[in-house]
């Protein structure tokens, strides 16, 4: 396996053109917010039309952040907490033709409330109450969680329902709040029109939520807006009151509880980190989830937070982009906090307390921690054990290149490489299919490859992208180690996984070929045919002059070189000391000469026709039979 | 928010590269296309203002690393590669397997070896995207290569 073919692969693998401009779309849908236009009938009467959304506009957009805010102060009074951050939902363009609530004109609703609803940003109620100052900040993992709860179940128009005590859910956009009530598997919706006006709330208009009665004109608290009639006016001409009750196929009031109540699920749901400890591992990131998960918490205002001892402190951390969730565990109390990181550097926090059913939770969930720390001390060691291993490999291919460059005659040393425990493959480079080796040509290669003469050498790019290139690994069966050269022409690169690639040049520019020739082929055998008479033969080689073969040591020699397989080499090189035994051949019909070099386990062999020009001379074929000693072997039958 | 000619430069310059951080991860092409898709939504509403090119790409990359992670939590992290998938990595090389033996190693071993193998960053650059200290890359790309060769040698080679 090559590990550089994970990039070449990985680029041809592009998004397709189609979904690219399915991502366009959705974010130019999502620029525009652009909303069906179509026209639906109420069941009490009143036709409600859906209009074009258009534009927010600047104008009404500082009228309504008074608005808000005015809001804001009246609700602060009967304590509930709306959400005034920067991004505040944008003034209702839904709602944008009725420019001016206080111009007379009619409220509009869209075709799915509560699909439009869910897409914003909204608060929850947790009991049921309007006036509770416990009014959430939900997080996004929670509205998510809400918003598939809400959307899922299928639903069918009632006429009315019993909202008493209802789990809410609100936002108000623009002129308008709305809320999505859960009762058991019903589900409400209404949406109320509030008139707001530049001055105090005592000059706003508006509706009841609490009045089914058309028309009426009593005066309530609506989410700590004070609205009164307009006795100059007819109210049924400013505000359509809207509310739909739907039943549902599930009773989902209790899920809905439970994803309100959990906000805990929000950072323990994610790879949380633990101050001041090591990274903790996902069993004990699990560990610590189980543990929270079974905790009773009731939640309570700062002031009833039972922390305890303040000894037993830890804190769990989760950030995404702007956002960062903090769970404090301090002695019996959990405190969960959200703060959000304005692009303007201003922050918002929300922060929930709980107590829990036990007091040493902190303690508890120290000790899962505490494991990390011995986990992560053994790990350390092992880490620092392999990096030692490592450095003492290191140092010894660091001294084997100091030594290299100061030995001209350095031999290349592949022991590790080749050794027993080692299973050896290989494959031609860029091809990653490995292939085996049998035993014999296990020991062949290991002989050809273990006395090649190096030098330290650099390898290009270019080279390294060669077609003409095999690599030859080794690796243990536990896979604890592996080594690899790469063989080029007459370049070799060793790498053994954990450190650097080094480089060597060889004296054998036909490296590659020869490797190939043995990797691939299959050995020649026979190479030579018996000799008859006329067979004369003489030998010869560096110091020693020609002396004659006798035809039965001829035939013994013969015989040698025929037991050993003989692979093709692309060059024998020189011939310079090399054993040279020439058989002649001469009667009426030929006169020729084979000429066979012999040096270490090199073997060339020529047949000329002495007849012949010289130009026509047969070329040697070149074999090795990668046994060292070969030709002192048959140097020895010589001599005897 | 940026405009939509912004965005569509982005998707033309950074789709490809983060489609194929997030069919690694996630092993399913329908699933890729929408954690691309929420990751140029993201983009468009809450991109800060970038220091250079290389900056934005690693914020790109790192939102879509942390959608993914979010959507693998949210389904059966140990789901198989669909066939949608698989034809588009054998697709991409017929006479490799690596790619599909990358998908079947751990998740966390999967984003340090395509960010550094496929996509070229450095081991610090990595730790900064995915909020890990340096050692812990070095230590998942090594941890991470056994596996990926224990795996593609096991499965794909003979």
């Amino acid at each position: 396996m090559n590990i550089d073919d994970l990039k070449k692969s990985a680029e041809k693998i592009t998004l397709p053109d189609d979904a690219k401009e399915r991502i366009l779309q959705k974010c130019a849908d999502i620029s525009a917010e652009v909303q069906p236009h179509r026209t639906v009938s109420g069941d009490e009467g009143y036709t409600d039309h859906v209009f074009t959304v258009e534009h927010y506009k600047p104008r009404r957009f500082a009228r309504i952040a008074a608005g808000l805010a005015a809001c804001a102060v009246v609700a602060a009074s009967v304590g509930i907490t709306m959400k005034l951050t920067k991004d505040q939902p944008k003034p209702d363009s839904r709602s944008a033709s009725t420019a001016g609530a206080s111009e007379n004109t009619s409220p509009e609703i869209s075709g799915d409330p509560i699909a439009d609803m869910l897409a914003q940003d909204f608060t929850i109620n947790n009991d049921g109450s309007f006036d509770n100052g416990y009014t959430d900040k939900l997080s996004p993992y929670q509205r998510e969680k809400i918003r598939e709860l809400l959307s899922s179940p299928a639903r069918t128009e009632i006429d009315n329902y019993d909202m008493t005590d209802c789990t809410g859910i609100k936002f108000i956009s623009g002129n308008y709040y709305y809320f999505i009530g859960v009762k058991g598997d019903v589900m409400s919706w209404s949406r109320n029109y509030i008139a707001l006006g530049e001055t105090e709330p005592a000059t706003l208009k508006g509706y009841s939520v609490s009045s089914d009665t058309e028309g009426s004109t009593e005066t309530k608290e609506v989410a700590g807006v004070r609205i009164s009639p307009d006795t100059d006016g007819d109210p049924d001409e400013l505000i359509k009151k809207v509310r739909k009750y739907y039943k549902l196929s599930a009773n989902i009031e209790a899920d809905l509880r439970a994803i309100i109540n959990m906000p805990l699920e929000n950072i323990i749901g994610y790879d949380f980190f633990a101050e001041n400890f090591n990274d903790i591992s996902e069993n004990e990131r699990n560990e610590i989830r189980s543990y929270i998960h079974g905790l009773e918490l009731k939640k309570v205002p700062s002031v009833d937070a039972e922390f305890g001892d303040l000894s037993a402190n830890i804190t769990l951390n989760y950030e995404e982009e702007n956002l960062k969730y903090q769970l404090n565990i301090t002695g019996s109390c959990l405190s969960f906090s959200v703060t959000y990181f304005h692009p303007d550097g201003e922050q918002t926090n929300f922060t929930s307390y709980y107590n829990a059913n036990t007091s040493d939770c902190a303690e508890h969930i120290l000790n899962i921690a505490n494991a990390s720390i011995q986990r992560g001390i053994q790990e350390n060691i092992s880490k620092l054990e392999e990096e030692a291993s490592h450095a003492y490999e290191e140092e010894k291919a660091r001294r084997n290149e100091a030594e290299i460059q100061t030995n001209d005659s350095a031999i290349l040393n592949l022991n590790r490489l080749f050794a027993d425990d080692m299973h050896i493959g290989w494959f031609p480079y860029g091809d990653d299919i490995g292939r085996g080796v049998s035993d014999e040509v296990r020991a062949l290669l290991f002989s050809k490859l273990s006395r090649l003469r190096i030098e330290p050498g650099d390898i290009s790019e270019l080279e390294k992208n060669a077609e003409k290139a095999v690599v030859v690994y080794g690796s243990t069966i536990d896979n604890s180690k592996s080594l690899s050269v790469v063989i080029f022409d007459d370049k070799i690169v060793l790498n053994n996984k954990e450190s650097k690639d080094h480089c060597f040049k060889t004296d054998d520019e036909f490296l590659y070929e020869d490797v190939m020739a043995l990797l691939t082929g299959d050995g020649k055998e026979n190479l030579l045919a018996p000799f008859y008479p006329p067979a004369e033969a003489v030998y010869e080689y560096s110091g020693i002059s020609e002396k004659a073969i006798p035809l039965e040591t001829l035939n013994e020699i013969a015989q040698e070189i025929n037991n050993y397989k003989w692979y093709p080499v692309s060059t024998y090189g020189s011939t310079q000391d090399a054993l040279h035994i020439k058989v002649s051949f001469k009667n009426e019909i030929q006169d020729k000469t084979l000429h066979i070099y012999l040096k270490d386990d090199y073997i060339s062999i020529a047949e000329n026709d002495n007849n012949a020009q010289a130009e026509q001379q047969k070329l040697m074929n070149n074999y090795c039979c990668y046994h060292k000693d070969f030709t002192d072997v048959l140097k020895t039958l010589l001599e005897e | 928010m940026l405009k939509t000619d912004c965005v569509r430069e982005a998707v033309e310059e950074y789709g490809d590269m983060l489609y194929r951080i997030c069919l690694v991860m996630l092993k399913n092409t329908a699933d890729a296309e929408d954690a691309v898709q929420d990751t140029f939504i993201r983009y468009m509403q809450k991109a800060p203002a970038f220091s250079s090119d290389e900056h934005e790409k690693a914020w790109l990359i790192k939102v879509a690393a942390n959608i993914c992670k979010d959507m693998l939590r949210q389904r059966n992290r140990t789901a198989e590669l669909d066939e949608a998938a698989l034809n588009t990595l054998t697709a991409a090389d017929e006479d490799s397997h690596i790619l599909e033996a990358l998908t079947q190693i751990p998740e966390k071993f999967r984003i340090v070896l395509t960010l550094h193998y496929i996509e070229g960053y450095k081991v610090n650059e990595i730790a900064e995207m995915i909020g890990k200290t340096s050692s812990a890359v070095k230590m998942r790309l090594a941890k991470g290569r056994k596996l990926l060769e224990e795996k593609y040698r096991k499965e794909y080679m003979q």
